[in-house]
């Protein structure tokens, strides 16, 4: 069993506090009237005049903020962390509430930050020498269960909303003139890929197709480290493509696809060794080469002429 | 790159219980899954309106009204939970199950425009429907545009 650097994780935690920063301030006034009385949230036991009122809202973004900053800079830990993601969650839950637009691209950051916070406290004697010695990206600090756990958070997340789809709807549920007719009614018309949903139903069946069996499947594919990428990658296509399409930025999900699902690790561990190597042009290589040949640099003792 | 270490061998119970928190959301909570707008736009048969309602005296956009007939829906779980029936000026799905998307004649604009007109709006307002649906191309476009006009109650 071994630990990875936490230079991947520790980006993408300052990624995911941005992006959970933009969600605490999701658009969309509060509904009218009084709630049903269906549990939907966390908070559902709060009356209708707290949920419905800016005030919590508003404390819930502050400590958000001052928390999520505090985490980000490495200190208070682990109490920024958990404050951070409690504030999170709170937040997420008055959308819940007070809302007629559930915002479901809060679930899986705000399952993330509290996986971060729970790996943070794990941490935290570890993280606070690094980070006071300024060694974290070079301290394997990421256990493995960390990145099962995210994967299944992630897998899990989607599964449920591919499985729901079928349940609800059947399989039916991907037959392209869904999609159409919400391009239509809530889609940025004019695009490429609008107009290609709207012009082509195939198009628009084989999408459906794609991103249903990505979602239904996600779980094992997530764990399944051969299928792991592609069908992160399908879904991240998914996500870039509902932005481009509906103007719905899902970030968190994003990052959480590339963090769990993408070879971001590799890709930042290969950028870092570039960072951390000696300035080597490109010319350098050929002529030390060249320099080997004509033994330009030999010292003269060792000419055996 | 990586350590031996041995606090790897297996994660921290918190962690375990949140996992499998989340894992038993479908039992302990279904009303917070992330529901994915999974019960709308199913059938192939579909039909849905838009309304553009304007002020039949001047022609000015009524703001109470477009308020009134924005295209929200209803029939989603975590959306609609909280807020059972439709949502105002909701798209709703019809009770026959193969259209979404209410398409109102004069009298159900009326029935629909009313809390808007309570708190003020025009005596009379004009109304422009466009209904949706498949083209015989097998696209989805625009069926068919109709003007009525709507007296206040």
């Amino acid at each position: 069993m071994t630990r990875a650097r936490a230079h991947a994780l520790w980006l993408t935690l300052l990624a995911l506090l941005f992006a959970a920063l933009g969600l605490c301030y999701a658009p969309g006034g509060p509904a009218p009237g009084p709630r049903g009385g269906e549990v939907v949230s966390v908070l559902s036991w709060l009356p209708d005049a707290v949920v419905q009122a800016p005030e919590p809202f508003t404390v819930g973004r502050l400590a958000f903020m001052a928390f999520g900053a505090a985490w980000a800079l490495g200190v208070w830990l682990p109490l920024s962390a958990w404050g951070a993601s409690l504030a999170f969650l709170a937040v997420a839950a008055l959308h819940q509430e007070a809302r007629f637009a559930a915002s479901h691209s809060a679930h899986l950051p705000a399952q993330l930050l509290v996986l971060l916070a729970l790996w943070t406290h794990h941490e935290r004697v570890a993280l606070r020498a690094a980070l006071a010695e300024g060694r974290v990206w070079r301290t394997p600090l990421v256990a493995p269960w960390f990145w099962t756990a995210g994967r299944v958070l992630v897998g899990w997340f989607y599964t449920l909303a591919g499985v729901t789809k079928v349940m609800d709807s059947g399989w039916a549920w991907a037959n392209g003139t869904s999609l159409q007719l919400w391009v239509l009614a809530f889609g940025k018309r004019g695009s490429f890929a609008a107009d290609l949903i709207m012009d082509h139903h195939a198009a628009a069946l084989a999408l459906q197709w794609v991103t249903l069996l990505a979602e239904v499947f996600a779980l094992p594919l997530m764990l399944w480290r051969p299928t792991r990428a592609v069908v992160a990658g399908a879904l991240v296509a998914f996500h870039i493509g509902q932005w481009a399409v509906f103007g719905y930025p899902f970030y968190g999900n994003l990052l959480a696809l590339a963090l769990f699902g993408l070879p971001l690790e590799a890709a930042v561990e290969a950028v870092r060794r570039r960072l951390e190597a000696p300035p080597s042009p490109w010319w350098a290589g050929r002529a030390r080469s060249l320099a080997g040949r004509l033994r330009i640099f030999e010292p003269p003792g060792d000419d055996p002429g | 790159m990586a350590t031996p270490d041995h606090r790897n061998a297996r994660p921290p119970w918190p962690v375990v219980a949140w996992v499998a928190l989340s894992l038993g959301m479908p039992l302990w909570a279904p009303e917070c899954l992330p529901w994915t707008d999974a019960a709308l736009f199913t059938d192939a048969q579909v039909r849905f309106a838009r309304y553009r309602v304007t002020d039949a005296a001047t022609g000015a956009p009524w703001a109470g009204g477009q308020a009134r007939l924005s295209p929200r829906y209803s029939g989603l779980r975590g959306d609609s939970a909280r807020f059972p029936g439709p949502a105002p000026g909701a798209l709703q799905r019809e009770a026959a199950g193969d259209l979404w998307g209410v398409v109102l004649e004069a009298d159900g604009m009326q029935a629909a425009l009313a809390p808007a007109w309570a708190r003020g709006g025009p005596a009379e307002a004009a109304v422009e429907r466009r209904i949706y649906g498949r083209l015989p191309t097998g696209a989805v476009g625009l069926l068919e545009t109709r003007q009525f006009h709507v007296r206040r109650p």
